[in-house]
């Protein structure tokens, strides 16, 4: 097992720190190196050599929030499974009902997006 | 101040901040962002809390699921350079709102005698799983009900706005 | 150990993540050239050093002299987080993993969860990627990425779940031990499968790289980005592959454990073996629509995953 909460904290602080601190300082350093001729041109949104034609930011479809929302739902569900896991070996029949209930109550969910149309893509 | 306290301090003092810059900034995007930085400093706390289940879980959920939720809606309604305030129909009735709440959430944790934290649990995990399959196994059910109900309603809202 | 010296350990060992990450980076890419070579016929690079090995040297250095042309109206907050987003998560989550069962950076009590819950992060820098680019089609690609990375992420937890139930603990070293001499492959073949494959969808490669598709959008979320920022991107790809690989490895074939090799050699072994199969996969199928993936996601391996939750629940009992 592992040691205290606090030493995995810190220890994680200093993991995250030399992660993120090395791809930075590496650009700040290299950036001295690197050349730097803005031009109008180079600062175009690439499309296959065109002028950009496409305008960005205007209202898109609504699909992809849908997925987002049903994803939240599924996720707080899992969680909760994986409360469960670990103690389920010691649970008995018991638990496995109990657990198989909640797994039930996830798929009458799923069911009723699916049955809704909520799942299809465009 | 021993290390906890002072990494809790920190922690909340990153929380603030960015919960502050979220408050007051005029661009949604990086009020999201400042919203993702201060859930995630949150997390933090609650791991050092002995409560390292749940700190995962907030990263899971709120910063892997709302925030990116947040995002979906921002983007794909095309409203980022809007201020965020740009949509609210009584500003005035809101901030009062705003306010009330605030001062009394600030009254009620002011005025709470907490207990002294004990030492830190032996098995928590195992604690939490035994618990939402004996004592707080009603809680536990529910919650999958509750979860069905939320689908069925967020469905039906975004489908009620499309029609 | 005292606190400040855990601290050290920390930056230590994150550097060493970042480092390892990087050469696995290399490594990698030419593996994957060379294979898909052999697997069509040709004999990939050949050029810089022997047999090509120095090649993705080569790649970095210019990567990282190259100009960093940033699109003018990117929000430039948002288009410096994205690749640090991405990037960042997806070696964080490296922290957790047994390279042999003692040896491991850190053994945290929900060590799987949060293999699973770090790169949740990532798909914040995607869409802050897509967005800040100020390009429809880099856009797209982010949404796109995003939305199959939280499809998939679903039906893979539930995998990993059926591994926890058997295991009876959230530690990946307690994974490894738990398994014996009996690797979760064995009697979780089904939740072996859905993971591998979900695994395959939430780092983007073929079948589901739609995303980056070159043929698609240009190169998707990551169109405007130049130099040492874009490698960022492909950094975090490669570490993704690795980082699923080795956490199958763990779940499901037994970690760091077999006769003879010290635990490390095995344990890269088997995860190597994994990342061939990828690349393999990869150079042989054609890639789904995108709507044929969030089918694919919801409809398939949902179900799936949670009948199968109730089968490993039968198996746990009958093992027990």
């Amino acid at each position: 097992m592992s040691g205290t909460y606090l030493s995995d904290v810190v220890f994680l602080l200093g993991f995250a720190l030399a992660v993120v601190v090395i791809p930075v300082v590496t650009l700040l350093v290299f950036g001295l190196l690197r050349p730097h001729n803005p031009e109008a041109l180079k600062a175009e949104a690439y499309e296959s050599g065109m002028p950009q034609a496409s305008i960005p930011r205007r209202p898109f479809h609504m699909a992809y929030y849908n997925f987002a929302l049903v994803f939240i739902v599924f996720e707080v569900e899992t969680l909760l499974l994986f409360a469960v896991a670990p103690v389920l070996k010691d649970a008995g029949w018991l638990g496995l009902g109990e657990v198989a209930a909640f797994v039930a109550l996830v798929a009458l969910s799923l069911a009723y997006a699916w049955r809704k149309g909520a799942l299809v893509w465009r | 101040m021993d290390t906890q306290e002072v990494l809790f301090v920190a922690f909340g003092g990153v929380a603030v901040l960015g919960a502050l810059y979220a408050v007051a900034t005029r661009s949604l995007l990086r009020a999201i962002v400042a919203l993702g930085a201060f859930l995630t400093a949150i997390a933090g706390e609650f791991y050092l809390l002995a409560a390292d289940f749940i700190a995962v879980v907030q990263i899971f959920v709120y910063v892997g699921g709302i925030v990116v939720l947040m995002l979906f809606a921002l983007m794909l309604s095309a409203s980022g350079k809007r201020h965020p305030l740009a949509a609210v129909d009584r500003p005035a009735l809101g901030a009062v709102l705003a306010y009330a709440v605030g001062a009394g959430l600030l009254w009620a944790t002011w005025s709470t005698e907490l207990p002294a934290a004990g030492p830190d649990p032996a098995d928590a995990l195992g604690s939490l799983g035994r618990a939402l399959l004996g004592a707080q196994l009603w809680p536990f059910e529910l919650i999958g009900l509750i979860l069905l109900a939320s689908v069925i309603a967020a469905l039906s809202i975004v489908r009620g706005e499309r029609q | 150990m005292s606190l400040p010296w855990t601290f050290a350990l920390g930056l230590l060992l994150g550097a060493v993540a970042f480092t390892m990450v990087g050469a696995l980076t290399a490594v990698l890419v030419l593996a994957e050239r060379k294979v898909s070579a052999r697997i069509q016929m040709r004999v990939g690079p050949m050029h810089t050093g022997p047999h090509g090995m120095l090649q993705t040297i080569a790649d970095m250095v210019k990567l990282v002299m190259k100009e960093d042309v940033r699109p003018a109206r990117a929000d430039a907050v948002a288009f410096r987080l994205g690749p640090l987003l991405v990037a960042v998560p997806a070696i964080l989550s490296l922290a957790v993993v047994p390279f042999g069962a003692p040896l491991v950076m850190r053994d945290l009590n929900v060590g799987v969860l949060y293999f699973l819950a770090v790169p949740g992060v990532t798909v914040v820098g995607l869409l802050l990627a897509g967005w800040a680019s100020y390009d429809n089609y880099s856009f797209l690609g982010g949404l796109r990425s995003s939305a199959q990375f939280i499809s998939y992420e679903i039906p893979r937890s539930l995998a990993v779940v059926t591994v926890v139930m058997l295991a009876g603990s959230l530690s990946t070293v307690d994974v490894v031990e738990a398994q014996g001499r009996v690797p979760y492959v064995l009697l979780l073949p089904l939740s072996f499968f859905i993971y591998a494959i979900t695994s395959l969808a939430e780092v983007n490669r073929v079948p589901f790289d739609i995303p980056e598709a070159e043929s698609e959008l240009v190169a998707g979320y990551h169109t405007e980005y130049s130099g040492f920022r874009w490698a960022l991107f492909f950094l975090a790809e490669y570490a993704g592959l690795f980082a699923a690989s080795a956490f199958g490895a763990v779940l499901f074939l037994g970690g760091g454990s077999g006769p003879l090799l010290p635990p490390v050699v095995w344990l890269l072994l088997k995860t190597g073996a994994l990342v061939f199969v990828s690349m393999w996969i990869r150079f042989t199928l054609p890639r789904f629509r995108a709507d044929q993936l969030m089918r694919l996601a919801w409809r398939v391996f949902l179900p799936l995953a949670l009948v199968n939750l109730v089968v490993a629940a039968l198996v746990m009992r009958a093992v027990a």
